[in-house]
């Protein structure tokens, strides 16, 4: 008698907050503007990467902002893996090495390859912090910022 | 799972006028706490959603923001530069004023301002002066660089991060400051992610 409820038996507002446990929304596309309230907040939980040093080709990066914590080395980036329409990368290197992004980079699958938009590798001698959004017109990565 | 309503014996018929006083009771029992199971797939639509409800503490799949839909961050119009948090600033200076920002530490180390694992920081500000006669105006931020431990900023360049002018100046003049953070749990701090700032006679863009 109560299975198989679909939207038309539900009331508007129905589902209120505690009806959504956490971690429980996986709506692949949200098909409406998204406005966050002033008084919230977006995190984009930090992730860590195991890449130590030298190239790193189609880099595999999870979720949104990745914290190169073991890079022990110079580090160029030719790559990231995993592109979708729009997706969004931060990147944040803590340690004082060079970190290069590299510019339409041969080592990485073509979809991967980043663009600059200097058409130059874009280096950092500090510790540095990165963003890029992948442009699915382009194939290509954007590089947004390479501060540091 | 649902306390079954003990309002009826085994075997008792309910009468006209129990059933109605009962109805409310019986209805939550059998449509009251319907678990998730019990929802058809991608049964939530638009209208099901009270406005603010969404407050899971993460979204564990990828999400994909339509291209047609935009995403806002809405602001906070306070007038008062010198406050922290939240992602607007804009003041307007009449004429005849030395007006000077100097904002050491924008997150403090108080605990001001408490960083989220992976939360989002973005200030820009915005001034107009109209300086009547040649007036000092100026305006000028500096991110202090620290070494984590509470709510301070990495600048990335190991050194403090200053940027602003101060001129002497006539006529409506504008300023506009942006930067850019990210909240390392980690670090404990906001790693800066980039600034920029302007300043002319032309209103920006």
């Amino acid at each position: 008698m109560n299975g198989n409820i679909d939207a038309t038996n539900l009331k508007d507002g129905a589902i209120s907050t505690v009806k959504i446990a956490d971690a429980n929304i996986t709506g692949a596309k949200f098909g409406t503007q998204i406005d966050w309230a002033n008084t919230q907040s977006v995190a984009f939980q930090e992730a860590s990467s195991s890449i130590t040093g030298a190239n790193c080709n189609d880099c595999a990066f999870t979720g949104v902002f990745t914290r190169l914590g073991n890079i022990a080395a110079a580090t160029v980036i030719t790559g990231i893996a995993n592109p979708r329409n729009g997706r969004f990368v931060i990147l944040y290197n803590p340690n004082a090495f060079n970190l290069t992004i590299a510019n339409q980079h041969a080592s990485s699958v073509a979809a991967n390859r980043i663009i600059t938009c200097t058409g130059a590798d874009a280096t950092s001698t500090l510790a540095c912090s990165a963003m890029l959004v992948y442009s699915n017109t382009d194939s290509r990565w954007i590089l947004l910022n390479l501060w540091g | 799972m649902v306390t079954k309503p003990n309002i009826f014996t085994d075997g008792q018929l309910p009468s006209g006028p129990q059933w109605d006083a009962n109805f409310s009771t019986l209805y939550d029992y059998l449509n009251g706490n319907i678990e998730a199971s019990s929802i058809v797939s991608a049964s939530g639509t638009t209208s099901k959603f009270n406005d603010g409800t969404i407050t899971a503490g993460k979204i564990a799949t990828d999400v994909d923001f339509s291209n047609t839909q935009e995403f806002c961050f809405q602001i906070d119009a306070a007038n008062d530069p010198t406050s922290v948090n939240n992602f607007r600033r804009r003041k307007e200076i009449g004429y005849d004023n030395y007006f000077l920002i100097d904002y050491d530490n924008v997150v403090s180390a108080t605990g001001e301002y408490n960083g989220r694992n992976g939360e989002l920081l973005f200030f820009p500000w915005f001034i107009r002066t109209d300086a009547f006669e040649t007036d000092i105006v100026g305006f000028t931020q500096t991110i202090s660089n620290a070494a984590g431990g509470g709510n301070q900023f990495l600048t990335m360049t190991g050194s403090n991060y200053s940027q602003g002018a101060l001129i002497g100046a006539t006529g409506t003049r504008y300023f506009t400051m942006k930067m850019f953070g990210i909240y390392s749990l980690t670090d404990s701090s906001w790693i800066f992610l980039g600034a920029g700032h302007y300043n002319s006679t032309t209103a920006p863009l």
